[in-house]
């Protein structure tokens, strides 16, 4: 009995010594404590005579063990400060906690998970496509799709929400119609997709009028997300988490879509026809959106609000006022729509500063800006920091941990 | 027990690791003996140069794809790329950063491999855009062995202003 409690009792202890994060000095420590435990308790095999003794010697061991985790190193089933393992994606190029790159994939967007592997967004051969590689790179699936603005991943992590496109021909004329594409993950495989094309004449108050832009597309969507759970679900069923929110940049409407893609709830954000984006439900039940706005006398501003849908209003967040710590005035928005993210320390917001060029904002809880990071890549065009469409804050670290690329 | 004892002893330690340099015929001017392992699959000199290797079993054909993609992806990433906006405001991002590549994949009888030369952030990544300093030069070699069907990725860097670093000439061979 004391010989099976001893063979488990390493066992034990050396699964814990593994489980610990690799950023441990860790060979050394977990080979030389398996190597000291293993010493203590065949000592302790020898001097202890009966079963009280060896409880108490098991006793000190423990005590022994807690002391060395509480001596300042952090074993892996003790969450680490969040902190330390969020990270910042933009495009397909992941950022450190403090805007430093880390990893650059050759794709106009990525979607990174867990086990290592990643989805890209890329151009081949004049065409684009979707491509799962694995955690050492070999190809999963492809889908040929052109993907604009966003490619997201599912709450539930099993699903890629795809903002893509198709042509129509309409009085002679070729246009380009918006569409929503939803891949299962694991297969590639479209589980449900739906063309803004088949929104007009559907009753929607949003798509009641084609609004060109640039005079080559009648609609303009630029966000796609599936809702989380949240408390406006209960007083609202249209805010279910099974159901998604899409956005038009020039239609200010929270609209809903079903599993299916078919709308559920529209719901004007704000009067006028200032440019909307990147319109997401959040846990606390609350609807964040990035308004471009232009205004007489200020010109272009990035502007963050929260729209309360029980009460239906909106409080604006970004910028509280025009000016930031030191007096720089926050001019000009992204060109590319730009977006926003509540996090634990405030807002992240991607912005197109008229002078500077494009950057990373963030802002403590107030909307106050406390960091700015310019984009590290070039635009060819003007030779200024390249704009960036959208920036998100995620806990990347099991995929860093996974990925051999 | 002792038997148990063992098994931790050489896996938590890393000598599992070392065991794979001896698959592969390195370069002289690599100096093998002077790497000590630091973890799993990773391994330094006391001059600071760092290697980093991992290892998989593929078919052949796999290996071949999966070198080709690599090389793609690695190579893209040095190229003007086109922004996640296509439409009217499209334009091309880049980094300012150079490297320089093979034209192809090479084949000889028991290996497919191809490498690059690259410079590296302290922590080695490539094509960081200068958001941090490039501190390293590095090799960066895949290499596919026919006999036993093991694809290796072979990570090489040296610090900036060292002699270590050997230009054109790949790290490593399969042994025959």
């Amino acid at each position: 009995m004391r010989l099976a409690l001893l063979i488990t009792g390493q066992y034990l202890f050396s699964t814990i010594m593994r489980s610990m994060p690799s950023t441990w000095p860790l060979n050394i420590l977990q080979g030389g404590m398996c190597q000291v435990f293993g010493i203590l308790l065949s000592i302790g095999r020898t001097v202890v005579s009966n079963w009280v003794e060896m409880g108490g010697f098991l006793f000190v061991i423990g005590v022994i063990v807690s002391l060395f985790y509480f001596s300042g190193m952090q074993p892996a089933w003790v969450p680490a400060s969040k902190q330390q393992e969020l990270h910042y994606v933009s495009g397909a190029t992941i950022y450190d906690k403090d805007l430093h790159v880390v990893k650059r994939f050759a794709g106009r967007c990525g979607v990174f998970l867990d086990d290592g592997s990643f989805i890209l967004s890329h151009d081949k051969k004049q065409k684009m496509f979707v491509t799962k590689y694995s955690a050492i790179g070999s190809i999963l699936w492809e889908r040929e799709y052109y993907v604009h603005h966003q490619m997201n991943l599912s709450q539930d992590k099993k699903k890629l929400l795809v903002i893509s496109s198709e042509d129509r021909v309409e009085d002679g004329k070729n246009h380009k119609y918006d569409k929503f594409i939803i891949l299962d993950i694991n297969t590639g495989k479209a589980l449900a997709e739906k063309s803004s094309f088949d929104f007009f004449n559907s009753g929607s108050k949003a798509f009641s009028e084609k609004l060109f832009y640039k005079g080559e597309s009648p609609v303009h969507l630029n966000s796609f997300y599936d809702i989380p759970e949240n408390p406006t679900e209960n007083v609202r069923p249209e805010f279910n988490k099974d159901n998604y929110i899409i956005n038009d940049a020039f239609r200010p409407y929270v609209i809903l879509v079903d599993r299916s893609l078919n709308i559920v709830l529209e719901e004007r954000l704000f009067e006028g026809k200032n440019s909307l984006h990147d319109v997401q439900v959040q846990r606390d039940g609350k609807v964040l959106f990035y308004r471009g706005q232009h205004e007489v006398g200020t010109g272009r501003r990035a502007t963050v609000f929260k729209y309360d849908p029980i009460v239906r209003k909106s409080e604006l967040i970004f910028p509280e006022d025009l000016k930031i710590p030191g007096g720089e005035a926050i001019v000009g928005f992204s060109l590319w729509g730009g977006s926003a993210q509540e996090t634990a320390e405030g807002f992240l917001i991607s912005h197109n500063d008229s002078v500077q060029g494009q950057m990373t904002i963030l802002t403590d809880r107030s909307g106050h800006v406390v960091r700015k990071m310019l984009n590290p890549e070039i635009d060819r065009k003007t030779d200024k920091p390249a704009d960036i469409q959208q920036i998100k804050q995620y806990d990347l670290s099991e995929f860093l941990k996974n990925n051999k690329m | 027990m002792r038997i148990e004892f063992l098994i931790f002893f050489i896996s938590s330690f890393g000598l599992a690791d070392a065991l794979e340099l001896k698959e592969l015929d390195f370069s002289p001017n690599l100096k093998v003996e002077a790497f000590t392992s630091v973890n799993n699959g990773k391994f330094k000199t006391p001059s600071g140069s760092i290697l980093i290797l991992t290892r998989e079993k593929f078919s052949e054909q796999d290996a071949k794809k999966l070198l080709k993609n690599k090389l793609a992806q690695l190579k893209m990433l040095f190229e003007p790329r086109s922004a996640p906006y296509p439409g009217m405001v499209t334009t091309d991002q880049t980094c300012r950063k150079t490297a320089r590549f093979p034209a192809k994949i090479e084949e000889s009888s028991n290996s497919l491999f191809w490498y690059a030369e690259l410079p590296a952030s302290e922590d080695f990544t490539f094509a960081s855009c200068g958001s941090r300093k490039d501190i390293y030069q590095s090799q960066y070699l895949v290499i596919y062995c026919k006999s036993s069907q093991q694809l290796y990725d072979v990570r090489y860097f040296v610090p900036l202003g060292q002699n270590e670093f050997i230009l054109g000439q790949s790290l490593a061979k399969c042994k025959k």
